[in-house]
């Protein structure tokens, strides 16, 4: 019996060539079009796009190769050194140093584990809304990011860093993200809070508002200008 | 002993060479939120950053999270926005999305526009910045 | 003598680039991160050290997986010399059934890939974990692009109804498969 999910005019290798993104853009073209108006066939396509995904994402987290990115040094000499030299004399000269450098041993943060200052992943995560619900997914998210690196074992150092309208939610009037903190605190240890001084003090002044901080948030100076320095110093940026 | 002239211009070789292979522009744009104007500035930033990076041979990939993916379904993504995200595409921009977001929503997703699927979106954030990738919100 | 020297650097850099790829493809061949190890090592130090055998720049990449493959055709023939072939398993990782759980869907994934004939898993993983174009897959395994499409249908269509069946399956009933050497 002929399956209606089969369309005998559009083969399946014409449906691999389109996922694989084979196709020249005119025959790609038509499929685009017939997709928007055949059912079967857009199902057809999304099954083979998963299975393409599921395949690819099956050997994300294998064990990691223990070897160095370069398999071999390569070979040396005397115009290579003094290359080496008068390139780096030149950098010196013009001030090349303005490139951030990933991991970085400088770490002047006074966030707890400030000790942990070899850990290569270094990831800050910028509050600045008073959108609750969006401030509890990104806790979500960051708790499945904790466990996703401890799952690798591979060491992080998280800071979320608090300014604007984020300082109203690391209070204790706001329980279930007060809750979650200090969950979170408690399981890991890479994981810190702070809330900018600078924005406390001028919803106080603006709006009346005391802002009170639950144990496990300390205070600094400007949350904008710590977001600024960490990126220069090579953190990972992602907006909460 | 004068020092060679060759031994001077060997610096500037290396460095025009390196300059012709600079790595290109590398840019992750995250979106996490489905407010109205989401999609519009979006494809508007985009837009604009492949057009301002032309000569760098701009690497662009747009990371939905969450809610964000709804933009990707069949019901929201029509018309004007539909063919710009389109043209968008063969630009080479690259959708992804996490994995457990991706099956929460996958058949209401339009199949013209397949997005990479990563086991935890933003430790793919953290990994595309330690790669190079600059970060971009609207 | 300088042009030369540039051509080396440049592909030494993007072979090194692509070395992940490598090894994830070896791994797949295998299931075992050192041997997947030892067979980029080896596969990277033949191409570093024959470049000047590469003709074309731009299919570096199909050109290493070349002698990736080759380097682990070699092993399994030597493997085969040495150890007592009907007592081994190649298994897809360590002990798949302890490691396949209903959850697990990589590993069951990875599971079904294993059970792949050689050739629908070298297009599949060619494809799919070394995003190589239909063009570059047929310069790796030196088959026309027709064969190319056919074999990878094939091969997908075959990896479906496997992680189908697995997915239903009790785990205790997923059998360990058996690599051969051609």
């Amino acid at each position: 019996m002929h399956d209606p999910k089969d369309n005998p005019e559009v083969s399946d290798e014409l449906l691999n060539s389109f996922v694989d993104r084979q196709l020249t853009s005119e025959e790609r073209q038509e499929i685009l079009h017939r997709l928007k108006r055949d059912r079967a066939l857009s199902e057809r396509v999304c099954e083979l796009q998963h299975l393409k995904e599921m395949t690819r994402l099956a050997y994300d987290d294998i064990p990691p190769s223990r070897l160095p990115r370069r398999p071999i040094e390569e070979p040396g000499g005397w115009p290579r050194m003094i290359a080496a030299a008068l390139i780096f004399g030149l950098g010196l000269l013009f001030g090349m140093s303005g490139l951030p450098q990933w991991g970085s041993a400088e770490d002047r943060a006074a966030a707890p584990g400030a000790s942990r200052d070899r850990i290569s992943t270094k990831v800050l995560v910028h509050l600045s809304s008073a959108d609750r619900q969006s401030a509890l997914n990104t806790l979500g998210n960051l708790e499945q990011m904790l466990a996703d690196y401890r799952q690798r074992g591979e060491p992080v150092r998280v800071e979320v860093i608090a300014n604007g309208g984020g300082v109203k939610l690391l209070g204790p009037d706001t329980p279930a993200i007060a809750e979650r903190i200090a969950a979170l605190s408690a399981e890991y240890d890479n994981l810190s809070f702070a809330a900018c001084r600078n924005t406390i003090e001028q919803l106080q002044l603006t709006e009346g508002l005391h802002i009170r901080l639950i144990p496990q948030v300390r205070l600094i100076d400007s949350g904008v200008v710590e977001v600024i320095r960490r990126q220069k110093e090579g953190w990972a940026y992602i907006r909460g | 002993m004068k020092p060679s002239p060759c031994l001077w211009l060997l610096p500037l070789l290396l460095m025009i060479s390196n300059g012709l292979q600079a790595d290109p522009a590398r840019i992750v744009y995250h979106l996490h939120q489905l407010k109205p104007v989401t999609l519009k500035r979006a494809l508007n930033n985009i837009e604009n950053l492949y057009k301002g990076l032309d000569g760098e041979r701009p690497e662009i990939r747009m990371l939905l999270q969450g809610e964000s993916l709804e933009l990707l379904t069949r019901e929201r993504l029509k018309g004007a926005y539909r063919q710009r995200l389109a043209a968008l595409l063969q630009k080479g921009l690259v959708l992804e999305t996490g994995e457990a977001n991706y099956r929460r929503l996958h058949d209401r997703l339009d199949p013209a526009f397949p997005a990479r699927l990563n086991r935890n979106i933003l430790s793919r954030l953290v990994d595309l910045q330690k790669q190079g990738y600059q970060y971009v919100t609207p | 003598m300088f042009k030369n020297r540039f051509r080396h650097k440049k592909l030494t850099r993007e072979l090194c680039a692509n070395r992940h790829r490598f090894y994830k493809l070896a791994y797949s061949w295998t299931g075992d991160p050192m041997l997947a190890d030892d067979l980029v090592q080896e596969a990277m130090q033949k191409a570093l050290h024959s470049f000047d055998s590469l003709k074309d720049d731009s299919k570096l990449n199909a050109w290493t997986c070349r002698i990736l493959m080759n380097c682990h055709r070699d092993w399994l023939r030597r493997r085969k010399d040495t150890v007592d072939f009907d007592d081994y398993e190649f298994a897809a990782e360590g002990d798949p059934l302890a490691q396949v759980s209903a959850d697990d869907t990589s590993a069951m994934v990875r599971h079904c890939i294993a059970r792949l004939s050689d050739k629908h898993r070298d297009v599949i993983t060619l494809v799919d974990l070394m995003e190589f174009s239909y063009e570059e897959v047929s310069q790796a395994l030196e088959i026309p692009i027709g064969t190319v499409m056919s074999r990878l249908c094939r091969a997908r269509r075959q990896l479906k109804q496997l992680i189908a069946a697995a997915s239903a399956q009790e785990p205790a009933a997923r059998v360990t498969p058996l690599r051969s050497v051609n």
